[in-house]
């Protein structure tokens, strides 16, 4: 019963969301010229719209979280007449992963997008009527393009990926979920990730609210203004870009953390197909991020903040595409048929196609004008723009070329890790030297290099490598990028403190860059610094690995909830001293018949020893596989740490717009 | 107007100076593709024509025989026409057995076989990697013409 409901939900918030999608996007009473409107009627048409516009957004919220709490139910109670159960979760699993199992699949998840979706957009129209940030018709029409999307993505699950879909015989038991995605972190990998691609799915959803109606908007007020200031539009993105950028960030860090102690062999970033089309959404947001800072202090980019929209959304969509279409070959792919594939693709063009034409159409309005030159700090930050840009370009050749070739040829292949750190590498540099610098030019005046601070820098620098290089015993690779790290570092802490005010998102700065020197010590530390060996061990032997002994006590047998194991007890030993216990296992759960490994980590300083028991030999003794990964926790502690900076420079109340302030 | 053309011609400049750098950006980018690509290959495409000694490529099919000792492992894959041999040292990923799919990376060595350095996990029953599967399709076209097919004794060399 509660399924069927939640099927009746889901078809009235496609309603709700349609219904949106019209009265938003309808042609507004206020683009006429003035004298053909009369005042009172307008004003109480207008808020009739607003407010049923209002009770409908709310409409969507509410019985998608219904749809979503009754499917939850299902997963709950363990009901395998419902197909997505059946197919995807066990009586056995324990209730967290029987919850988070609804997003485990194609059709759950697309629900998960179309409920964060219909949330944002609630909650953007709360934001905008109570703060009075961009003017009414605006928000209309960001609310008209959400219902749009919304009937687009409600119109491919209701057709496409029910997720309410009965079987006629029940199975007596469910065919459970792959034991690789129990845990914990892969729970809150999706999440995070669509709290940040549905965010840039309502950016997509503002930009296109501004280049709606320019061109009327234009003949019928003065020459020179804007119906919507290109500031305020900045100020309004910025509010509700950041959050997303932040999710997305956190989302693409859990990755990377799950798959670094899931998948077994202690790698971090794969440079898998699905992982690239998680990254590209994520660069273009940054690109956002920092072109709309130039936007809103001054006035200039415009073109540059639209497009980006565009691409952050439509990059997310690509992303969610490439997973579902069955085309790649991944750990990550849900191996699904093409028609989904073929209708997300429809919505991509569909929406790209609309936004671009959109944008020409106001090119044809408003001729560039003698764009005022751009400052320093402008030129710095555009400079940014094509350093991300392009490494996104390369990344984007990397992960459609496979697939091109595929479709063309008769050929499969794939694209190494070599190129993309061979063709990243020098963008990453060049952006990361210029960091420091470039946050300490002004917005006006001449382009000059900031004196004192450079010198700092140099020193920094110049010690960070030096230690490196003594601590590393003379690791030519990782001492340069420790200066570069060292470099990026002591940028941000300048940063802050050769300013004064300090507000918060000038500390939100300056954590964020300094965040992304942290990252690149971790990454290189885990990839030059890395040891690996390999043993074959019986109980009571000990090994060594850089500077640390394993003792392979014993080896237990034990039964889990849903699984049987073999847990290997392996201690920990330096200069003779215990410091830990390990526990790697191989289990085997029972109801899907498969086997995983669960390595076992400890923390060494910043870095892990890393342990894998593999198979018992027939003469009793183990297969142990060890690693000493250096640094490894500065990979995660760096998004962390970006995401907290990001969040640090969040306010809900963009400032009031005073002058071109400077930072911000 | 003297000051409107320089600043015309150093915009000219900046483009033109971009679009090189953009140009130079390209050809390093295709040229670090075209060393890095690794091509799948079917038993049959081997058989068919060898990928030279030291040459990056991935190989997939059924896995149809497998023994180990310790960390060295060797097993054939399969398409059900030709069969290759893989050596490989290291620890296999849990799902690998015999009669389920898998997809290998590595290099031929100067004695014809295959040294794998990465074995793909699959990550449920149900999954095959597309190209082990499309692989096994079409020997499977293959074997029909033959009047055989995958369920027969492999009529294999």
């Amino acid at each position: 019963m509660g399924a069927e409901l939640g099927h009746l939900a889901l078809w009235l918030a496609a309603a709700a969301a349609a219904a949106q999608a019209w009265l938003g996007l309808a042609p507004q009473a206020g683009s006429k010229p003035p004298q053909a409107q009369s005042q009172p009627p307008q004003a109480q048409s207008k808020a009739r719209v607003a407010q049923t516009l209002t009770r409908l957004s709310a409409a969507q919220s509410l019985l998608l979280l219904a749809a979503f709490l009754l499917l939850m139910l299902g997963f709950v109670r363990s009901d395998f007449s419902l197909a997505l159960v059946a197919a995807h979760s066990h009586a056995a699993k324990p209730l967290l992963y029987r919850i988070t199992g609804l997003w485990g699949n194609h059709e759950g998840s697309m629900l998960l997008w179309c409920l964060v979706l219909a949330l944002y957009g609630s909650a953007f129209l709360l934001w905008a009527r109570r703060t009075r940030a961009v003017p009414a018709p605006h928000w209309r029409r960001v609310l008209g393009y959400q219902g749009a999307l919304q009937s687009a993505f409600l119109l491919y699950v209701g057709l496409t990926s029910n997720p309410f879909r009965r079987l006629s015989e029940p199975p007596f038991e469910g065919a459970g979920l792959n034991p690789v995605l129990q845990d914990p972190a892969l729970a809150a990998h999706p999440p995070f990730l669509y709290l940040g691609f549905v965010g840039l799915a309502l950016a997509f959803c503002q930009a296109l609210a501004f280049l709606h109606d320019v061109r009327a908007q234009r003949r019928a007020s003065a020459a020179n203004s804007w119906p919507l200031a290109p500031r305020a539009f900045g100020a309004a993105l910025h509010v509700w870009l950041l959050p997303a950028w932040v999710c997305l960030t956190i989302g693409i860090a859990l990755g990377s953390f799950w798959a670094y102690y899931e998948l077994g062999w202690g790698g971090f970033w794969f440079w898998d197909p699905v992982e690239n089309a998680s990254l590209m959404p994520w660069l273009a947001a940054t690109a956002l991020l920092h072109s709309n800072l130039v936007l809103r202090a001054r006035a200039a980019l415009l073109s540059w903040v639209l497009l980006l929209a565009m691409a952050g959304f439509g990059l997310s969509l690509f992303g969610t595409f490439l997973v579902r279409a069955g085309l790649i070959s991944s750990v990550h792919a849900f191996a699904s048929d093409p028609t989904r594939g073929v209708f997300l693709l429809a919505i991509l063009g569909g929406a790209m196609g609309w936004g671009l034409w959109r944008y020409a159409r106001l090119r044809a309005a408003f001729a560039p004008s003698a764009a005022p030159p751009l400052g320093p700090r402008a030129g710095a930050l555009m400079a940014n723009n094509v350093f991300l840009l392009t490494a996104l370009a390369t990344i984007l050749l990397g992960t459609l070329f496979p697939l091109l070739v595929e479709m063309l040829g008769r050929e499969r292949l794939s694209v190494g890790a070599p190129y993309f750190t061979a063709v990243l590498t020098p963008f990453l540099l060049a952006m990361a030297l210029l960091l420091p610098l470039g946050v300490r030019l002004d917005w006006r005046g001449r382009w000059r290099a900031p004196r004192r601070p450079l010198a700092w820098l140099l020193v920094a620098a110049l010690g960070g490598g030096l230690a490196a290089w003594g601590l590393a015993a003379g690791a030519a690779a990782f001492s340069a990028l420790a200066a570069v790290a060292a470099w990026l570092m002591a940028g941000a802490a300048l940063d802050v403190g050769l300013q004064r005010p300090r507000p918060l998102r000038l500390w939100g700065r300056g954590l964020a860059h300094g965040a992304l020197g942290v990252l690149l010590l971790g990454v290189g530390g885990a990839s030059w610094l890395k040891q690996e060996s390999l043993w074959r061990m019986a109980p009571g032997e000990a090994r060594t690995i850089g500077g640390y002994e394993l003792e392979l006590r014993r080896v237990r047998l034990y039964d889990g909830p849903n699984f049987q194991s073999a847990q290997g007890e392996l201690q920990l030993l330096r200069a003779g001293r215990a410091r830990a216990l390990l526990l790697p296992e191989r289990r085997f759960y029972t109801a899907e018949q498969t086997r995983t490994t669960e390595a076992a980590f400890h923390h060494i300083w910043l870095g892990n020893i890393y342990v894998q028991l593999g198979e018992r030999q027939p003469d009793g003794a183990y297969i142990v596989r060890a690693w000493l990964h250096p640094l490894v926790w500065l990979i995660w502690l760096g998004g962390g740490l970006m995401a907290l900076g990001g969040a640090l420079a969040w306010r809900w109340h963009p400032p009031p717009q005073a002058g071109e302030a400077r930072g911000g | 107007m003297r000051v409107q053309a320089r600043a015309q011609w150093r915009r000219a400049g900046l483009l033109l100076l971009g679009l090189m750098v953009l140009a130079a950006v390209m050809l390093f980018a295709l040229q670090e593709l075209r060393g890095a690509l690794v091509f799948f290959r079917a038993p049959s495409d081997i058989a068919a024509a060898r990928p030279p000694p030291g040459q990056r490529v991935r190989l997939g099919g059924m896995v149809r025989s497998w023994e180990r000792e310790g960390v060295q492992h060797v097993f054939e894959l399969t398409d059900f026409v030709h069969h290759v041999t893989v050596t490989y040292r290291g620890l296999v990923p849990d799902l690998f057995r015999i009669g389920q799919g898998a997809v290998v990376e590595g290099a031929f060595a100067a004695d014809g076989r295959f040294v794998a350095d990465l074995v793909m996990a699959r990550h449920d029953e149900t999954y095959m990697p597309p190209e082990a599967a499309a692989a096994l399709a079409r020997s499977a076209r293959l074997l029909e013409e033959r009047g055989a097919s995958h369920l027969d004794a492999p009529p294999e060399r």
